[in-house]
Formats: structure tokens, sequence, C-alpha cells
């Protein structure tokens, strides 16, 4: 009995351990001992080390008492077979044996995997559809909603993890403590239903988490039309230096349309250009009186100005005249396929750059790293807009029927999954195969042709495990199948994003993200959609925008009334 | 005794109205009546036992304790519904757009019919009836893929108007041309397969009054207008009864996968803000169920009243 207490007061110690080096990561200001940011300066611009391993730094370095070996060693002679149900799986495709990858895990932990392929357009009204008929897969990968978490919660439609989760499993509680909403959602519920899967863990190389969206610009045409680029070396653009450099680069004849892109994509750049407060995705905030407002209707959101400068845009031929129909990846197509794309919005990160540096090799013949650079999109003051980040993307969550010997075998894999050796293997593959370790102890990919050649031999590799806590991101910025300009490239965008954020200082509104209520689903809309259809409206775009405000406040006024009656101060 | 018992029946029998003819009927016809036994019970189970379900318009969901079990909020979900503003738009949206379908789109496949059956060459006739049908099998999704494709800045019809020196046109993000290309994709995809019953009507009229028409000295519009028309009104009747009873319906997946951004404003109907309000935000079944509840009412209401109106203009009503 002594030595068990023993045994969970040191678990806990190293839990605490594992959970500041996570958090530090969070914080404006951090401890200069944080190993993540240490591993940030070294992949920066002026870095010309090799990139580092997560061998010495984060969560995966922390005593958990449970290594991988041990977990690899636990009793897995029972086959279990695990339904799975996930977006980006292949129909069709072997999860169990498909390839040598999926052998290994099949294998290790004797299971079979019956794998429920989910799209992004009906992922969402699947799995509520599955929550509420008490028929939901042993694992599934859910878009969190406060309004149905709560009520799932509630009714045990979801499973709640036992008390003893984090002594069994303490990488993955380790890995957990990396996203806050882990700690306040358990919190809330009265325990642990939703597994919210970091984004980030131990490689962030900056003091502050940011968005990583980003504007991808052609700078040779920059030059060509002779248009200067201000913040070329720090990599960041203001709203009316994008729009002047779209008009140079249109007036110089290298283009028709400079701009091509999603409503979505102008959803975000109007977010980044906006002194929105946040209130892009929930379109709610709390100001300086301690009230609650609606952003679009609040002139210091700057979202009406900002609206203003794309219309403006638009209206002169900037922008793509149909955007609103046009769907990822064709607008990036017209950037490094086409080659008729002067700028496009991006998803800034390390892959992405690759990717970019392949087609245009290969459609353009054109050296990406010599004519295209992202930028960070600020405000006329520099600033980069943004929300304090939660540090998640999607939940695991665990069929209520789950039997126990599957509970135990996913909360293995997880577990695995979280330590170092898990995360080498689902980032790199099969050790001394893919990937190894060099005569300085860092790890170097066999593969020729990196991060696109391991995706192409194991196929599908991602969904179920590549994904399965910690997301990809994190390792991307250390993962040595990427090209060093292209993970140095990404850092750096996060470092210098972290200066000049609008965050700085700010903690996520724990209560307006946790609340729900009939008043808010009724004013759901989608935001990007809203700002296309103001843009594209013919006739004075003051009249039009006020109109639009005006025929909101009806849903979103019952909405701010709720809020501040139980949020204000 | 026996005889007595066997007299009161006859007279029964003789005397019934109503339910007792028809279970009269049945007893004396039931091998027939067995045949459609399945269709019952397929309504049954399909049809009117989901019909629990409307219940859920009066209580608040839980998932957990099931329909049954979940407490009853009384007009709470209807209170809600009926405060939104934008639950009224698509209510009137909805109907501007199926009164345009039901004097645009709903005649179309009458003369369709009417013109495929003047077609002389068999052969030809069926390739027509072929291209014409065809378009219904295919999904909305690629027939937006086929629209888009057609009519955006730089597709094939803007390229023609280019060609001849015209101004393009934005055809994709206007909300003054999203309602007639909702009736014109609809025409070119169904008219064809709705053609098909009026067809089967028009193959059903005795040859004899085409004859004594011809004979007359009627001319072919004559002959369309005197013979064909009068005999496929019962027809025209019934599927105009039916459409009207759908005019709460505008058809979800064409609006879903043909409208955008620009366009939002002109297609949120009924059945986009139903969806809007269950998978866009919170899934509340108690909301979403009230709205199509309210929906199926108007529709029953709409359907009853048409009707009526068929039969008091002398045509056809849905019970003959």
């Amino acid at each position: 009995m002594k030595s068990r207490k023993l045994l969970a007061m040191l678990l806990a110690a190293s839990m605490v351990a594992s959970f500041a080096s996570c958090n530090a990561s969070e914080e404006t200001t951090t401890s200069s001992e944080d190993t993540a940011s240490n591993s940030s300066s070294e992949t920066s611009t002026t870095s010309t080390e090799p990139a580092k391993t997560s061998t010495d730094s984060g969560v995966l370095a922390a005593t958990t008492g449970v290594t991988a070996e041990d977990i690899l060693a636990r009793d897995y002679s029972e086959p279990i077979t695990i339904s799975f149900a996930g977006i980006q799986c292949t129909d069709g495709f072997d999860y169990t044996h498909g390839n040598e990858y999926y052998d290994w895990w099949s294998d290790t932990f004797n299971i079979e995997w019956d794998v429920i392929s989910l799209s992004f357009d009906t992922w969402v009204e699947r799995l509520n559809t599955w929550i509420n008929a008490d028929d939901l897969p042993d694992w599934s990968v859910w878009n969190f909603t406060p309004g149905d978490a709560a009520n799932y919660a509630e009714q045990g439609l979801v499973y709640e993890m036992p008390e003893n989760w984090k002594t069994e499993y303490p990488n993955l509680a380790a890995a957990a403590t990396c996203s806050e909403a882990n700690a306040h959602y358990e919190e809330l519920y009265g325990g642990m239903y939703y597994f919210f899967r970091p984004t980030f863990a131990n490689n962030f190389p900056a003091d502050l988490i940011t968005n990583h969206m980003s504007l991808m610009i052609r700078t040779d045409w920059a030059e060509q039309a002779g248009f200067t680029l201000s913040g070329l070396d720090t990599r960041t653009i203001s709203e009316s230096e994008f729009f002047a450099y779209c008009r140079a680069v249109k007036d110089a004849g290298l283009t028709d349309v400079p701009l091509y892109t999603s409503s979505g994509g102008i959803g975000t750049l109007l977010g980044k250009v906006a002194e929105a407060n946040g209130t892009m995705e929930s379109a709610y905030y709390k100001a300086d009186d301690g009230m609650y407002h609606w952003g679009p209707a609040e002139e210091e959101t700057g979202i009406k100005e900002g609206l203003r400068k794309i219309k403006q845009a638009y209206d002169e031929g900037l922008i793509y005249q149909e955007f609103y129909t046009m769907q990822s990846p064709d607008d990036a197509g017209h950037f490094y396929a086409a080659g008729d794309g002067a700028a496009v919005v991006i998803e800034g990160m390390a892959s992405t750059f690759d990717n970019f540096a392949v087609e245009m090799q290969n459609n353009l013949n054109l050296d990406f790293w010599e004519v295209a650079s992202p930028m960070i999109i600020t405000d006329d003051n520099g600033v980069a807009q943004d929300t304090p980040s939660t540090n998640y993307w999607g939940v695991n969550i665990l069929s209520p029927n789950i039997d126990e010997a599957t509970y135990e075998r996913i909360m293995s894999i997880w577990d695995y999954g979280c330590t170092e050796e898990g995360q080498l293997r689902i980032r790199l593959g099969l050790p001394d195969v893919d990937w190894t370790y060099d005569e300085n102890g860092e790890v170097v990919s066999l593969l020729d042709g990196g991060y696109a050649a391991l995706t192409e031999k194991y196929t599908t590799m991602s969904p179920i495990t590549g994904n399965m806590f910690i997301l990809s991101d994190d390792y991307s910025f250390i993962n040595p199948s990427i090209s060093k300009e292209a993970r140095d490239l990404v850092s750096d965008l996060y470092i210098e994003r972290a200066k000049i954020a609008s965050t700085i200082g700010e903690e996520p509104d724990w209560d307006l993200l946790s609340y729900s209520s009939q008043a808010m689903n009724l004013a759901s809309m989608t935001y990007a959609d809203e700002y296309a259809n103001i843009i594209t409206k013919s006739g004075d775009f003051d009249a039009n925008y006020d109109q639009w405000v005006s025929d909101k406040m009806a849903m979103i006024q019952p909405v701010l009334d709720e809020l501040n009656a139980a949020f204000s101060e | 005794m026996a005889a007595t018992a066997k007299t009161e029946k006859v007279v029964t029998a003789a005397q019934a109205t109503g339910l007792q003819k028809v279970a009269i009927n049945m007893r004396k016809y039931w091998q027939i009546y067995i045949l459609i036994i399945p269709a019952v019970v397929w309504y049954i189970i399909f049809a009117y036992y989901p019909m629990a379900g409307l219940q859920l318009a009066f209580k608040t969901y839980k998932a957990k304790i099931g329909i049954w079990g979940s407490p009853w909020c009384g007009f709470q979900n209807f209170e809600a519904v009926f405060r939104d503003v934008y639950f009224w738009r698509s209510v009137g949206r909805t109907l501007v757009i199926n009164l345009g379908r039901l004097v645009i789109n709903f005649p179309a496949p009458i003369l369709l019919a009417l013109m495929l059956n003047e077609l002389r060459v068999g052969r030809y006739k069926k390739v027509m009836q072929t291209i014409f049908t065809f378009p219904h099998f295919l999904s909305w999704v690629i027939v937006a893929s086929i629209m888009t494709n057609l009519l955006s800045v730089d597709g094939l019809v803007n390229s023609a108007l280019g060609a001849m020196g015209l101004d393009s046109v934005n055809f994709l993000g206007s909300e003054v041309l999203f309602q007639p290309m909702l009736y014109i994709t609809d025409i070119w995809k169904s008219a064809g397969y709705s053609s098909i019953i009026y067809l089967s009507a028009i193959s059903g009229i005795d040859q004899d009054q085409y004859e004594a028409a011809e004979i007359d000295g009627a001319t072919r519009w004559q002959r369309i207008w005197h013979v064909t028309l009068p005999n496929i009104l019962p027809t025209v009747s019934v599927l105009f009864i039916m459409t009207t009873g759908g005019l709460m319906t505008a058809g979800f997946d064409q609006i879903f996968n043909l409208s955008n951004a620009a366009t939002k404003n002109v297609a949120e109907v009924l059945d986009m803000y139903i969806y809007r309000i269950t998978f866009t935000a919170s899934t509340d079944f108690g909301f979403s169920t009230a709205v199509s509840l309210f929906r199926s009412i108007i529709n029953m209401t709409l359907l009853v009243i048409a009707n009526k109106g068929s039969k008091m203009m002398g045509g056809t009503g849905l019970f003959g």
C-alpha cells in the first residue's frame, strides 16, 4: 500500500513537471529553462544546426514512470477489434495489415481495425447522430462543441474515464496537459470525457502559441513590378501594403487576378487585418466595459473597415470574382500550378512549404525558395490579430458501451503514442527502415524524398495513428523528413508572430468558449460566408453592412443578454 | 336459429354503410386484401410508427432516456421557432420559390409529354425520351458541378458571350438569377423523368377518340387540346394536388449544392434553415422537430385545400 502511494506521488510529481514544461510554451513570459523555447532558438533562421529530436524537451522527456518498453511489455494476448471513426481515412484500405507500418501496430498490440471513414462535410452530423443513438464506435474523433459536449457528458453518451486513467497512462496524461482545454473541461464536466488533442506539445519554437494562417506571395513579381515589400525581412505585410502589392502586380501586367482565394480565405484575411478582438470565430467578446458585445456591430473591432478595404479590392478586380465558389486546393493551384496567382491564403505549416516547393518546380519550373515567401498578415499598426490559443484540434471520445479490454488497449496505444519512441514511429515510420540515429545521436531519415516519400510509402498512416493524440503539427518543427528550409521557415513565422500578436498577455475566455444555449444556436452562422456575401453585394457598402448588422441583431441580442446576465463584470 | 342469423347477416350487408361495407368487402375478397398487407406493414413501420417521434417537438430530447422518456417542455420549442425572424423569412422564401415551381416547372413535363407523344418516328422518340430522362439519374452534386463549369465567369457560357463581344454575366453570384437557375436546372433534370407518368396516361387514351377527331377534321393542335389534355386531366389534377402538398419543401439537395456565399440570402429555404440550426451549432432535435412538424402541418393543410379546390372545380381529387 505504501509503495503504491509512493508511486502515485512520484507520478503526480512527474506530471506536474511535464505540465510546467508544456504550459511554458503557452505563456507570454516563459522560463529560459524551457526546453521547447531552447529548441526554437536552435531552429530559427540563424540556425545551421540539424533539427533536434524531442529527446530532451517537453512532455516526452518527463519522467512519467512508464516507458515505451513498459507499455509494449504489457499483456496483449487477447485479440481485440477496435472500431474507429475518423476523417480522412481511406475507404477499402486494410488498416490492420495494409502495409508494414500498420503491421507493426496490429501485431504489437494484437488488434484489428474496423475503420469508418468520415468526410469533412458529414463528419459532425454523423457523429452527433451516432452519439444520440448511443451507437458510437469504440473510438471516434469528434469536433467539440460545448453545448453538445455538456449534454453528452451529463447523459453519459460518451465514456467517462475511470479515476485511475492518469496514473495508468501517465504519458497520455502528461501530453493532455499541453492543452488547457483538457483540465478545464474535466473540471467543468466533473470527469474526463473528452481528450483534446494538442496541436503543439514539445517542439513549439515560440513563447506564445498563435494561429498559423498566412499569406503566400510572389516576391519575384513584387520586384518585377518595382514594389518594395517593407517587411520582407520579418516576413510581415500589412493589409494596406498587401493590397498595394496586388495592385502593383496587376498594373504591371503580371496577372489579371492577383488573389485567388475561397470565402474561408476572405474570412481569414479579414480576421487578420481587423482589430477584431478575436471575434472572427465566435464573434462575441468581452470589451473593456466588462460587457459582452458582438464584434461586427462594434466600431472598435474594425471589422467594418477591414471589410470595406476587401470590398474595394474586390471591386478593383484584385480578388477573383467568384471566390465564393473556390475550394481548397484550387486557390493554391493558381499560385503553384497555373502560375497566375500573386497571392494565396495558406496554412503556414512546414509541410505546406515543401509541397509548394515541389509543385512550383514541377509545374512552373520555379524555385519556390527564390520566388515566393509566406508573410504574416498584420493590421496597419503592425499587429498580427489573433485569438488566444486553446491549443487543440478535435477531441478523442470513446463509446460509453466500450468493454474494459478494448478501453485498456486503446489507452495503451494512446499512451505509447505519447512517448518519444511512439512519436518517432508515428512521425517517421519504422526505426532502422525509414529512419535511424546518426553518429551524433540525431534522427535522420533513410528515405529519399523526405516527408513526401514517407507518406507515399505508408499511405493513409496519419488518420489513425498519426493524429491519435499529439497532432502532427508539433513534430513538424523538427521532423527530419521535412526540409530544413521549411522547418526553419515555419519556426521563424511562429517566433515572429509571437512578438507581434494581439493576444500577448491574454487568456482564452473560458466562460464564452464553454457557453451554449438555444439562442446561441439560432444565432449561429458561417461568418466567412456572411462577409463574402457583403463583399459581393452591389450597392452602397455602408448601407448593406448596416442593414446586415441590423438584421442579425434580432438573433444576436438575446445571446448578448444571456452572456451579460451570466458573466458580465 | 341458424336461419335467423343468416337472414340478419344478409340484411346487414344490404344496409351497411361506410366501414361496415369495407368490412364486408374485406371478408368477401379477403384474398385480394391479403396482397396489400406488405404495403400496410411497410407504412406502419416506416411511416406511422416514426410519427411517434413528432412528440419531440414538445420535449427536451435526452438521448439516453429516449424519445418516450424525455421530459415535456410544452410549446417552448415552438415559441423559439416563431420568435426567430429567419425562420419566417425562410418560410416566405420557400413558398415563393415553390409557387414559382408550380407555375413554371409543373407544366414542363406535361408539355414535354405532349411533344414526345407527337413524334411519329418510334426510334427517334425513344432516343429523345432517353436523352430527356437521363439527367434525372444525376445527383445534384454532379449537376451543380456542371452548372459551375458552364456558368462561371471563365466558363463555357461566358466564353461564348465574350466571343460574341458581349460582357460576361456573373451567373453564379447573382441573387437575381438564382431563382431562375433553380427552375431551369430543375426542369432540365426532372422534366424528362416526370413526363413518363403523363406519357403513360396518354398511352391509355382510347385511340378511337383520335380517329373520330381526325374524321371530324380536327388539326393536330385541336386533337391535343380537345382529346389528349382532357384525358390526362385526372393525372394532372392528382399530381398538382401532390405538388401543392409539398409547397413547404423546396428541395434541399438542389439548393444546398447550387447556392454559395454570394447567393445565401436568397437560398435559405426552410430545409436549409433546419440544416443550419441542426448541424452548424449544437444539435437540438426538439427544435428541429418543431420546425419539421410546422412544415408538415402547413403541407397537409395545403394538400387538403388543393384537393377540395380540385374537386370544387370539377376535377379529380386524390381519392377520386
